[in-house]
């Protein structure tokens, strides 16, 4: 039963045949991993948390820099210096206090994601580096959850759910990862401050969705966005028998630490 | 015709009417009558409207003093009742 904050709080939702009190119900019983509290991070866990998402696990080893709040609307210029997972969990407390968020302060490895994903239904990837994304993918294939992808360069910016076997795995589409130096890191090449915002909340919506069981999954496609050109594209992508880790065969079986040391972009 | 549940709104606001009214039918089976007090005005006016379009059923409004009686059947949709 929703209190009466809850209803009060919730109304806007509760009001859509889509959500209901019933749908409600479903996001504060519903556990979100999130790794990464940067850009992509700031808008995924603020709108999760203000539709009462009821539990959101965070990742993030950094704290908070001057560099980062361009874009990284979570933190606010006080925040500076602090841990990224202790600045969030304040801002959300602040936003709704009906949130439980759970800091991890750490960087994922294959031991930790090991252990903290199989308590939550779903992982949203803000990370912003090659080397924890393939292991926070090739762990959601693994542990078979939704995994829902997002990642912004310059103007650009990418989102999918990736959910094998009825869709690819992010193997399946990106099966390794560039060669250092091929791909500009973030520091080098820059970000349009709104491409993390625009892309973070269509991994929010998507999330919010799949928790709901509403409307269409952003399942088999990639939705590449322009900001430049303010064009959204969609390429059709679909699973590969011979993919490495959710394929006929797979040579993944498990996560090995060597198979996903540090590659680009800290 | 016998209300399964019955819900006084009298004292709140729009939307929060219709937010308790529809939460109050997730409660109730398909076919189940449910009872609401509703202030006279524009509660009186847009709860039935809004409930109608969403599919239920309004089989009365009656003014009493100052309120409206309202009797609306659940249609449609998933139930929370057991």
């Amino acid at each position: 039963m929703l209190t009466d904050e809850q209803i009060f709080r919730y109304s806007r939702h509760i009001l859509l045949p889509e959500i209901g009190g019933r749908g409600q119900e479903k996001l504060l019983a519903a556990k979100v991993l999130l790794v990464g509290a940067g850009g992509l991070g700031s808008a995924v866990a603020q709108y999760l948390a203000a539709a009462g998402v009821g539990t959101l696990g965070i990742m993030d080893p950094d704290r908070v820099d001057l560099s980062n709040l361009q874009r990284q609307l979570i933190h606010t210029t006080a925040d500076v210096g602090l841990l990224k997972v202790e600045s969030a969990k304040n801002r959300i407390e602040l936003l709704n206090p009906g949130v439980t968020v759970i800091p991890y302060p750490y960087a994922a490895d294959a031991e930790s994601i090991g252990q903290i994903l199989p308590e939550y239904n779903l992982v949203v990837d803000g990370c912003d580096n090659f080397a924890t994304r393939y292991l926070v993918s090739d762990a959601a294939v693994l542990w078979r959850k939704p995994y829902f992808y997002g990642s912004v360069l310059r103007f650009d910016g990418h989102a999918s759910v990736f959910y094998p076997p009825q869709a690819p795995c992010y193997r399946c589409v990106f099966p390794a990862a560039p060669l250092p130096g091929v791909v500009p890191t973030c520091q080098e090449a820059g970000v349009f401050n709104v491409a993390p915002g625009i892309i973070g909340l269509i991994q929010a919506a998507e999330a919010l969705k799949w928790l709901l069981g509403a409307g269409e999954p952003l399942l088999g496609r990639l939705l590449v966005f322009d900001a430049a050109a303010m064009e959204f594209s969609e390429v059709r992508i679909s699973r590969r028998a011979a993919c490495a880790v959710c394929g006929d065969n797979p040579a993944i079986t498990e996560l090995r630490p060597e198979n996903y040391t540090q590659l680009t972009c800290d | 015709m016998q209300p399964k549940k019955k819900l006084d709104i009298t004292a709140d606001a729009c939307p929060i009417t219709l937010v308790r009214a529809l939460l109050a039918l997730d409660e109730l089976a398909d076919g189940d009558i449910l009872e609401v007090r509703l202030a006279a005005g524009e509660a009186a006016k847009n709860v039935p409207r809004s409930l109608a379009g969403g599919g239920h059923k309004i089989l009365s409004l009656k003014q009493e003093e100052g309120i409206v009686l309202m009797y609306v059947e659940k249609c449609g949709g998933e139930s929370n009742a057991d």
